[in-house]
């Protein structure tokens, strides 16, 4: 079983300070479900599509290494988003989707966690075992289009 | 200009010392391109002089100085006609900086008065029956030839490498500068001046980034731009007609946000020595009361026509201080792994946005590096009635998925 991961370790793998209002030796809560960084949705893969949609066969991916992996470039901040394997998570991989609204898919096998962190504000969230898409949103106005963080 | 020297080796490739030694090039010439330094007239008019015998010209009569580049496109306008009208006083004294003196405020044709009189004044000598024309093709057309010397002796590669590293990061930088420049002279004088001596948008530093790399490879027979590359380092703008020329001073004035996009929140963005310059938030020309007046309200902002202007606007004042001016919203509801905050759902004022939307405010998830929490807002199809249809429509997922968001950071 991964053990757990401090906000002051997680932000450490994308050489972040902590922000003022986290405390570095509190443990970064890992989760199964839906959550939400900045304008980026972590979603289980089963819970994106309701019952008229067919779910995607997404390609496996590749591990994200210990560098790790930069999900998204926030362009009017230069702020980004980074996905790296928690303690003991070899096996965390993505697939990177391309430009639409499905940043990427993320696999983290049974026992280990996924840790995605941003370079501003927001902190980590940690993922337990799952598959989940890696979502971004999109405005109306003019037509549909992708917001920019 | 002759060809390649004849047993020069050509350049198939780069050491790490080389793309070292060529990404400081392209350092200086970013730096270049934003300087705020006053122009160096004696090294500028040197390589004015340099580019014209290069182009087979003599040297031109006249260096006409103006401190902006919007004074030296109506002088560069003007300037013929004035020269061709003088009569053959030679004042005496020496060619004063004129063009230093500062634009009256007002109309365009005060402004036009003031560069007429700044002209006639720094004009000295002959008249005649000539016809002045824009000698431009000829000495920028020297790059044509320096191309072909740099294809005969620079292997396809290395070209795309210097391209992608140092000219396409300078153009890249200078357009998010020298477009907005071009298009608010051109918005300025169009119409007055009919087809004024635009040429494009006069940025000479990503041509000189490459030419200055090409140069430190070793390339031979680049002489011929020295000129050019000397006065793009040492001025602005400028104009290059048969005999004359008109160059420009640099700004003094010259502020970017984080992305090198003009962008000034307590002023002008950018200003000229003559006090010629404009308002920017962000990469967007605005008008000058967007920053220097008080944060404008929606009544206000709907009435700025220009979709681009009112999203400035709006960002200014932040939707903390304009939530309250959209009236009751539609709804609103609890936002999910968001606890103590709400999202709620509004009708714009009319004339906000181009097409039906409606509105969902939603409260960061962590407070911003001010401490600060931050109200946004994002546009949704006008049929949505609730705030958690908005976020799950505007993610792409079943309501069920955004309703179940367990945590937002």
């Amino acid at each position: 079983m991964a053990s757990p991961m401090t906000y002051g370790q997680a932000l450490s793998l994308a050489s972040v300070p902590v922000p003022a209002h986290l405390q570095a030796s509190a443990e970064v809560p890992v989760l199964l479900g839906v959550q939400a960084q900045g304008d980026l949705l972590i979603v289980p893969l089963r819970m994106a599509y309701d019952g008229g949609h067919r779910v995607p066969a997404w390609p496996a991916g590749n591990p994200v290494g210990a560098a790790g992996v930069q999900v998204v470039r926030g362009e009017s901040t230069g702020n980004t988003h980074w996905l790296h394997a928690g303690f003991d998570s070899p096996g965390v991989a993505f697939h990177s989707a391309g430009t639409g609204q499905v940043v990427g898919v993320l696999t983290v096998p049974a026992g280990q966690t996924a840790m995605l962190i941003h370079t501003d504000e927001h902190g980590a969230n940690g993922i337990g075992p799952g598959t989940y898409e890696i979502r971004r949103k999109r405005e109306q106005a003019h037509k549909p289009r992708l917001v920019e963080d | 200009m002759g060809g390649a020297v004849t047993g020069s080796p050509r350049v198939t490739s780069l050491t790490h010392k080389q793309e070292e030694r060529l990404r400081e090039i392209r350092d200086e010439w970013l730096a270049v391109q934003v300087s705020t330094d006053l122009a160096d007239r004696p090294a500028a008019e040197e390589g004015i002089r340099a580019a014209y015998e290069a182009a087979g010209f003599g040297a031109p009569d006249f260096i006409l100085w103006m401190s902006s580049p919007y004074a030296g496109a109506i002088a560069a306008s003007i300037a013929p006609g004035i020269i061709c009208a003088i009569s053959h006083s030679v004042p005496d004294g020496g060619l004063a900086g004129l063009g230093d003196h500062t634009l009256p405020c007002g109309s365009f044709e005060d402004q036009f008065d003031f560069v007429n009189r700044q002209v006639r004044l720094q004009v000295r000598g002959q008249v005649g029956d000539r016809t002045y024309a824009p000698v431009w093709y000829r000495v920028a057309g020297i790059r044509w030839a320096v191309d072909d010397q740099v294809r005969a002796q620079v292997d396809t590669g290395v070209r795309d490498w210097v391209d992608a590293q140092v000219r396409n990061p300078v153009r890249n930088a200078g357009d998010q500068v020298n477009l907005r420049v071009f298009t608010s002279i051109d918005d300025q004088v169009r119409g007055r001046l009919g087809q004024w001596r635009a040429g494009k948008s006069r940025n000479e530093a990503p041509y000189c980034s490459y030419a200055a790399a090409m140069r430190e490879l070793g390339v031979h027979g680049l002489e011929p731009i020295a000129g050019g590359l000397q006065v793009a380092r040492h001025a602005g703008w400028w104009w290059a007609l048969e005999d004359f020329a008109v160059v420009t001073d640099r700004p003094e004035l010259l502020e970017r946000d984080i992305q090198g996009r003009l962008h000034c929140a307590s002023g002008p963005a950018i200003r000229y020595r003559d006090g010629w310059g404009f308002h920017a938030w962000h990469g967007t020309r605005v008008p000058a009361g967007l920053i220097e007046d008080e944060p404008w309200d929606l009544p206000r902002i709907v009435r700025e026509r220009n979709g681009e202007v009112r999203r400035c606007a709006v960002e200014r004042a932040g939707w903390e201080r304009l939530e309250s001016q959209l009236g009751a919203p539609v709804a609103t509801a609890p936002d999910p792994g968001n606890p103590g905050r709400h999202l709620a759902l509004y009708d714009p004022p009319a004339g906000l946005y181009e097409t039906p939307v409606r509105l969902v405010l939603m409260t960061n998830g962590s407070p911003d590096r001010s401490g600060a929490e931050r109200r946004y807002a994002e546009t949704v199809p006008a049929e949505i009635s609730n705030p958690l249809t908005a976020q799950a429509w505007a993610y792409g997922v079943p309501e069920a998925a955004y309703a179940a968001t367990q945590r937002r950071t």
